[in-house]
């Protein structure tokens, strides 16, 4: 379990990352939903013991932030950014970092190499160097030394950067069979990486938990604020770009889905079921309205 | 511990299997056996490999920089690699292994430094014992500067994650190697940050010399080395502070504890050095403070009136530490202390007087500065034909210069003594030091103004020294001990002994001794320089058999030389009959010519006191001789010498004539006279002729210049009364003999050195080759 108690972070120029984060992670896949700059990437980087919060704590299992040595020994870490040196092979690498996580039995380790390489369906390119990896290979790469040593905790950010559609579904379902037992930290602004496998969601933005919880209960947040309708080309243009979800085109002109407290005017809408994404975006809607009001 | 291995295994595996920095090692290992290759015998190895170092390992550092840099910026503090930030792996253990790895490396240019010389010095025949020291220095020096260049490239990288390191490193590679020296150390003689020269192997330096050069040094180089060492260790743990600043680390204490140790240790390993230079200093302060130093405007150039000292009986001691003891026994005619009541000595003020006593009775002293005033009125001695005094005294000797080297010292069997340190009491007040207030420097006082010895005998007995010494007196051979009071059964002894009028001077080190039994002279000089002392020696043989075969009164003026190549404050002078070459930089550039020159025809240095040639054609004399020499052995013609082809130092006085002291061309007219000679057959009319004016001395001896002027003028009238029946007893003999014994007598009345008009070369000319042959 992974508690997070009023866990700040500012940066030199007096950008606040953090701002009184508190939340409680337990087993499972987790996901961190939210905006680009929410604080995704600080949070995680504190949690991976990259950096140091400004103030607050976090305890993984019971220990603390502060005994940053001992976190490292239990956790997995898959940043955004993810580059490797071009010049060792995939199998040469995982070797390196499975020594670096403590492996000292060689047949342990290569055996624990050959397994993972197969799951990130690299077993071919194992010998080869990196160099003539994809970027989704290297991501699979990735995602592998982040497995190696079956860590208690496995932090990643935006994993599925980068990868085909095909390969996404494989990584989901990776993450999902390595979460039994463990707690998977998945953040992402891709709602579909979390739909089909996460316990649990967290949404994050300006700094701030926006929501903590169930999937069921962010998805209902968009409860009769989620509207459909037609609309002319010539309406579309009047309507607000932010509150706009989806538009398709069809016969009679374009189908909107829009969120919004009301109905929108001008069109002819009805309401209709939210999906995880109708509720995380009205979430946020909700919180830039009422950032509205207050700046009003 | 497998963690530390691996990881090491990762950062070699980045460097050993990069072709292109594999290459660089090959490179660098092809040009340097390339460039001794080249290096010609008669040049000295290690002189040319450290000239090497001095630039190529400078160079190589460029490379240290640069790895440094990019062995940090591959991966530590560079988002794309942060994973390996989540890794349960110290920075203390990636910067540590990333360091060692590099070291690996760069330890493939040290040792290719070392072994390439050691073959290349086996090559040459040089003791394996010495060869392996000097490998050694190599070795160790290209380390020390690698640890520290490679400390601070990855500190740098470090703390400037952008890629503007790369710039800042190349400043700090050129500002910490040539800038450095040559604008900071040199420009302001603040010869004490060579401490923080990335390079241990100094461009222009003078550790950059076989003899007395890094093994002076040595002390130098021991705490700068350790200080060097410790400091790049600070610069790494201040890395590693840095980067876990930047990571969350339970342990802090522990690390900001190493940090503290490490600035600690820095500042405590400083301190022996510090302490080094801070004796030189202030030993160099105190004397430039000094106002009995006279400044270099305010003092006399007329040599020192000084009474005489008949004998000299000097017993040194080397004791531990470098500590000197000395036993200095004087015997002073009792005629040139009449009517004083205290006598003046000249010491150097590194030397402390204990005691002094004569005929058993201790005198009164007082010593100030350098000089030494014995009070010894009333003593029994008064009466006596002579008054002996025995002067104890010692103390240490490591005289800095105040510009990177050292005007003596006595260092671990290297030894540099010039008899102008007055090392030895000197007669009279003399000025050992002089200072230049204005550029706050001080020098030898001999550098300005010439010490004034006194023609004594001299018993220089040396213990306590493992290296060959070396004075410009013969040293006896085969020596026992046994029936010397100062030395223990069995104790190693140098023993020199022979009279002298230029003082005597000291010197140690590696030394080796080349001889010919043909030739009453040899040659000293360091191992890596015996090639060019054999060819040398070789080539002075040649002409000594020439001259000596027509010369009739060659009385040989020096009868060794010293080839001391150095870097140290020494210049080429002429001691005793030993000719002292400091300036042979490297192959044969006519040494065999000077040293005959010296040995034929004697010194030459008042020359420049010679205003009107028609009035001392003593140069064109000397020049003649050598004409002759060119004309006959080597068989050039009189227009090959003419254009200046043969050795110009021998001939200038005739092939290039000064106008203002010889408007008449008269060495061009003599050159002709002879030449014409040379050409019709009468080579022997023309040895006879040159051989009159040898036996009358062609020396031209310095002197001051008022002394000399009336000394001269007192000697020509004696000459002149003279000269007539000189020139009657050998016209009537035509002996040469007659005339040197003439001379002789001359010599006995004090007329030495006098000068040769054109009219007596003219008058002689005739008188042998009568009339018809005349100018």
């Amino acid at each position: 379990m992974i508690e997070i108690n009023h866990l700040y972070k500012m940066y030199r120029k007096g950008h606040l990352a953090l701002d009184d984060v508190n939340l409680t992670l337990r087993e499972g896949m987790v996901g961190l939903l939210g905006p680009n700059g929410a604080g995704k990437t600080s949070l995680m980087r504190i949690l991976a013991t990259l950096i140091r919060p400004s103030s607050g704590d976090a305890l993984i299992n019971g220990i603390s932030l502060k005994k940053a040595e001992d976190i490292r020994a239990m956790i997995g870490y898959l940043p955004q950014q993810f580059q490797v040196y071009p010049q060792l092979t995939g199998a040469e690498f995982l070797d390196y970092v499975a020594v670096m996580k403590g492996m000292s039995d060689s047949r342990k380790r290569r055996a624990e190499i050959s397994r993972l390489l197969e799951k990130v369906n690299l077993t071919e390119k194992g010998n080869k160097r990196i160099r003539t990896y994809s970027g989704g290979m290297r991501r699979r790469l990735g995602i592998a030394q982040a497995l190696l040593g079956s860590p208690q905790v496995l932090i990643v950010d935006e994993p599925t950067a980068g990868l085909d559609p095909e390969e996404r579904v494989r990584f989901r379902n990776l993450l999902t069979r390595f979460s039994l037992g463990r707690i998977v930290l998945l953040s992402t602004h891709i709602v579909a990486d979390i739909e089909s496998n996460c316990r649990q969601v967290a949404v994050l933005d300006q700094g701030g938990v926006r929501f903590s919880g169930d999937l069921a209960v962010l998805q209902a947040f968009g409860e009769g604020k989620v509207w459909e309708g037609i609309v002319a080309d010539r309406l579309f243009a009047e309507l607000d770009p932010m509150s706009i979800v989806s538009t398709r085109r069809t016969d009679e002109g374009l189908l909107c889905r829009i969120i919004a407290e009301d109905p929108p005017s001008g069109m002819a809408a009805a309401t209709v079921r939210p999906t995880l994404e109708d509720g995380y975006l009205a979430l946020l809607r909700s919180r830039q309205e009422e950032g509205a009001l207050r700046s009003w | 511990m497998v963690k530390w291995r691996r990881q090491f295994v990762l950062e070699w595996n980045h460097i050993f299997r990069n072709a292109w920095l594999m290459g660089l090692p090959v490179l660098y290992g092809v040009l340097y056996a390339w460039s001794l290759s080249a290096v010609s015998p008669l040049n000295n190895l290690f002189n040319e490999a450290y000239g090497f170092h001095s630039l190529v390992h400078t160079l190589t550092l460029g490379i240290t920089m640069l790895l440094g840099i990019l062995a940090i910026r591959r991966d530590i503090r560079r988002p794309a690699y942060e994973w390996s930030n989540g890794l349960p792996l110290s920075y203390g253990t990636r910067i540590m292994t990333k360091y060692a790895a590099a070291m690996a490396y760069f330890t493939l240019f040290s040792l290719l430094a070392a072994v390439l010389f050691s073959i290349f010095s086996y090559g040459e025949i040089i003791e394996p014992g010495l060869t392996f020291s000097y490998s050694v220095y190599f070795f160790l020096s290209y380390e020390i500067s690698y640890m520290v260049t490679l400390a601070l490239a990855m500190l740098l990288a470090v703390c400037l994650p952008n890629r503007v390191v790369y710039l800042i490193g190349f400043c700090a590679w050129m500002f910490g190697t040539f800038f450095m020296q040559l604008f900071i150390m040199e420009r302001y003689n603040l010869y004490v940050l060579g401490i923080f020269h990335l390079s241990q192997l100094f461009v222009e330096a003078s550790r950059g010399y076989e003899l007395w050069g890094y093994g002076v040094s040595i002390d130098d180089l021991k705490w700068s080395g350790l200080f060097v060492s410790v400091f790049a260790g600070l610069l790494l743990t201040t890395a590693v502070t840095i980067l876990n600043l930047l990571r969350p680390t339970k342990r802090r204490v522990r690390l900001w504890a190493t940090a503290g140790l490490a600035v600690l240790l820095a500042c405590t390993a400083f301190v022996p050095y510090g302490l080094l230079w801070q004796e030189r200093h202030s030993s160099l302060y105190d004397k430039i403070n000094d106002d009995t130093i006279l400044d270099i405007n305010l003092i006399e150039r007329k040599r020192s009136e000084v009474f005489e000292v008949a004998k000299y009986d000097l017993v040194l001691e080397r004791t531990s530490h470098d500590g000197l003891t000395v036993v200095a026994r004087l015997d002073i005619p009792a005629l040139a202390l009449q009517g004083k009541e205290a006598i003046t000595l000249t010491l150097n003020r590194a030397f402390t007087v204990s005691d002094i006593e004569s005929e058993g009775r201790s005198l009164s002293f007082n010593q100030q500065g350098d000089l030494l005033t014995v009070l010894w009125t009333g003593t029994p001695e008064q009466q006596a034909d002579s008054v002996t005094l025995n002067i104890h005294y010692s103390g240490t000797v490591m005289e800095y210069d105040g510009r990177g080297g050292f005007y003596a010292f006595v260092h671990r069997g290297l030894v540099m003594l010039p008899s102008e340190f007055a090392w030895y009491p000197l007669p009279g007040k003399q000025h050992v030091y002089v200072k230049d207030v204005r550029s706050n420097r001080l020098y030898l006082g001999s550098m300005i103004k010439s010490i004034s010895f006194s023609d004594a005998e001299y018993r220089l007995t040396v213990k306590g020294f493992d290296s060959i010494l070396f004075t410009s007196l013969p040293e006896l051979e085969g020596q026992g001990n046994d029936d010397l009071p100062y030395a223990a059964a069995g104790e190693k002894l140098q023993i020199f002994h022979g009279s002298g009028k230029d003082g005597i001077s000291l010197y140690g080190g590696p030394f080796v001794e080349v001889n010919d039994s043909s030739l009453p002279g040899r040659i000293v000089t360091t191992p890596n320089s015996r090639k060019l002392a054999e060819h040398i020696l070789k080539e002075w043989s040649g002409y000594y058999h020439y001259f000596d075969s027509w010369v009739t009164d060659f009385q040989p003026k020096i009868h060794q030389a010293g080839f001391f190549e150095t870097g140290q404050a020494l210049y080429d002078t002429v001691e005793n009959g030993t000719y002292m070459l400091v300036s042979v930089n490297g192959g044969d550039r006519g040494y065999a010519g000077l040293l005959m020159n010296e040995m034929l025809l004697g010194t030459r240095e008042g020359a420049y006191q010679i205003e009107n040639t028609r009035e001392d054609v003593r140069l064109l004399l000397r020049s003649l001789i050598w004409y002759v020499y060119y004309r006959e052995a080597e068989g050039l013609s009189h227009t090959f010498i003419e254009n200046g082809m043969a050795d110009i130092r021998m001939l200038s006085s005739l092939v290039h004539s000064d106008s203002n002291k010889d408007p008449e061309n008269l060495g061009g007219r003599m050159a002709a006279q002879v030449g014409g000679a040379l050409d019709a057959g009468k080579i022997r009319e023309v040895k006879e002729i040159l051989n009159y004016f040898y036996s009358q001395g062609l020396e031209i001896p310095l002197g001051d210049s008022d002394e000399s002027a009336k000394a001269g003028k007192e000697a020509k009238d004696v000459k002149d009364a003279e000269d007539a029946e000189d020139a009657k007893d050998a016209k009537d003999t035509k002996d040469a003999k007659d005339a040197k014994d003439a001379k002789d007598d001359k010599d006995a009345k004090g007329t030495k050195a006098l000068p040769i008009s054109y009219e007596d070369w003219e008058e002689e000319w005739e008188r042998v080759m009568g009339h018809e042959n005349g100018a």
